[in-house]
């Protein structure tokens, strides 16, 4: 008798362990998951002033807002992939070979611009060398850039379209599929 | 930086199995439980899902980043990229492993938990509008991704519901049959199929196949093979069976 008493206790106790740890999981999902589908930010940033072209093969011109602004412009009439990276990040490395293949696969159509920042630009210049992007590149000497871009982690991408306003803002790496998904978009 | 996205994807994969299990209990026998309680979804697969991670995030370093392989912190940037067929195959070892340890027929774990990882795999690709959104291809019904001002239809949606189809075909042949490992090359057959043919339709950089796109193949004519193999040869075993 006690012993069936007890053996019904430890199963009520297992069982409210079990609904403790089950709304808890919940609890976590449905926080995570609200988290997840809320729509990133868009900064308010209109590039602006005379068109610069983009930076010739193989430079890595250090740059200031306004020169960025000024290459932005210069490639109005086509949209313009932005992925701002760092030599210590280990996400930008590995999503840099993405943004090659679309860099060739979308060549004239649209354009990849590599922006390092918050880096060093030695380490930066070799952390090119290494991984071969032909790909146009500069460093934001200033960081002004990411600053005027809402910078909250690296690696962020941002779509901007023909018209130079930003249409899409990836926070982290991004995947293939969205990649693709954001250019073919943009390119309408 | 947490990828929400993925935490939530995650916790669903391994949840909506779990809360299954109330309605196709784990066969007790091949799964040979340690102590008292039946064991719980969880119990069974959280180890053997990491070491599936682990191998899956390895592979992936040493294939697009070599570089990073020795630096602990690279390879724990799940996000950045974990390939999912050897991933699958070092879980599916451990398993058999753990199984095998337990006294069991070598594939007879595996085979009792396949239907139920398979239903966890549906869930996590149903999941992906808290990732990358569900996309695919264009279309006048589906939904518009962050970013994306054209509609797509979810091709991760339609994958889940084919998915779940063939875990219940899976377990209803798992019921008939006797081998083990033909049910683990049919439910293979049906997970690489699904990821072949839906992979059709996911938007891709460049002309050719990805690499996920590839190994999926592969792996499903791979497994395809296998099955018509063991089919054929449990089938000449019956008639000598039979004769004797």
């Amino acid at each position: 008798m006690n012993s069936a008493t007890s053996d019904g206790d430890a199963e009520n106790r297992f069982t409210t362990r079990r609904l403790v740890v089950f709304a808890i999981v919940v609890a976590v999902a449905a926080w995570a998951g609200w988290t997840a589908l809320r729509e990133p930010d868009l900064p308010d940033f209109v590039a602006s002033g005379d068109p610069v072209a983009l930076p010739v093969d193989g430079s890595f011109p250090s740059v200031g807002l306004d020169e960025f602004e000024a290459i932005l412009v210069g490639q109005r009439g086509r949209p313009v992939v932005v992925n701002i990276w760092a030599s210590w990040c280990a996400p930008c490395r590995t999503e840099m070979p993405l943004l090659e293949s679309a860099a060739e696969t979308y060549a004239g159509e649209a354009v990849i611009l590599g922006v390092a920042s918050n880096d060093d630009p030695a380490e930066a210049q070799d952390f090119l060398r290494e991984l071969g992007l032909s790909y146009p590149n500069v460093f934001d000497t200033t960081g002004e850039i990411r600053v005027a871009l809402g910078l909250t982690a690296y690696p962020t991408t941002y779509v901007f379209d023909a018209d130079g306003t930003i249409r899409a803002r990836v926070d982290g790496g991004i995947s293939e599929q969205r990649l693709a998904g954001l250019i073919e978009d943009a390119l309408g | 930086m947490i990828d929400y996205g993925l935490l939530v994807s995650v916790i669903i994969a391994f949840g909506v199995p779990s809360l299954l299990m109330w309605w196709w209990p784990l066969d007790t026998a091949p799964i040979a439980a340690s102590g008292p309680e039946p064991p719980g979804f969880l119990d069974v697969a959280v180890g053997p899902a990491f070491a599936g991670l682990a191998v899956g995030r390895l592979v992936t370093l040493a294939l697009d980043d070599p570089n990073s392989l020795g630096s602990l912190s690279d390879m724990l940037i799940i996000r950045s990229g974990v390939e999912f067929w050897p991933g699958v195959i070092g879980a599916a070892a451990v398993v058999a492993w753990t199984g095998h340890r337990a006294g069991l027929p070598r594939l007879s774990r595996l085979a009792a938990l396949v239907p139920l990882a398979m239903v966890g795999y549906a869930a996590y690709e149903a999941a992906c509008i808290f990732r990358d959104g569900c996309f695919g291809p264009v279309s006048d019904v589906g939904l518009s991704p962050s970013g994306v001002s054209s509609t797509m239809f979810p091709i991760g949606w339609v994958m889940a519901a084919v998915l779940i189809v063939a875990a219940v075909a899976v377990r209803e042949f798992a019921a008939r049959v006797r081998s083990p490992a033909v049910v683990v090359a049919a439910a293979t057959v049906a997970v690489a199929g699904v990821r072949a043919v839906g992979s059709i339709w996911l938007p891709h950089v460049g002309d050719g196949l990805t690499r996920q796109h590839v190994t999926s193949i592969v792996v499903a004519v791979t497994a395809l093979v296998t099955l018509c193999v063991l089919a054929a040869s449990s089938r000449r075993r019956q008639p000598s069976l039979q004769s004797s």
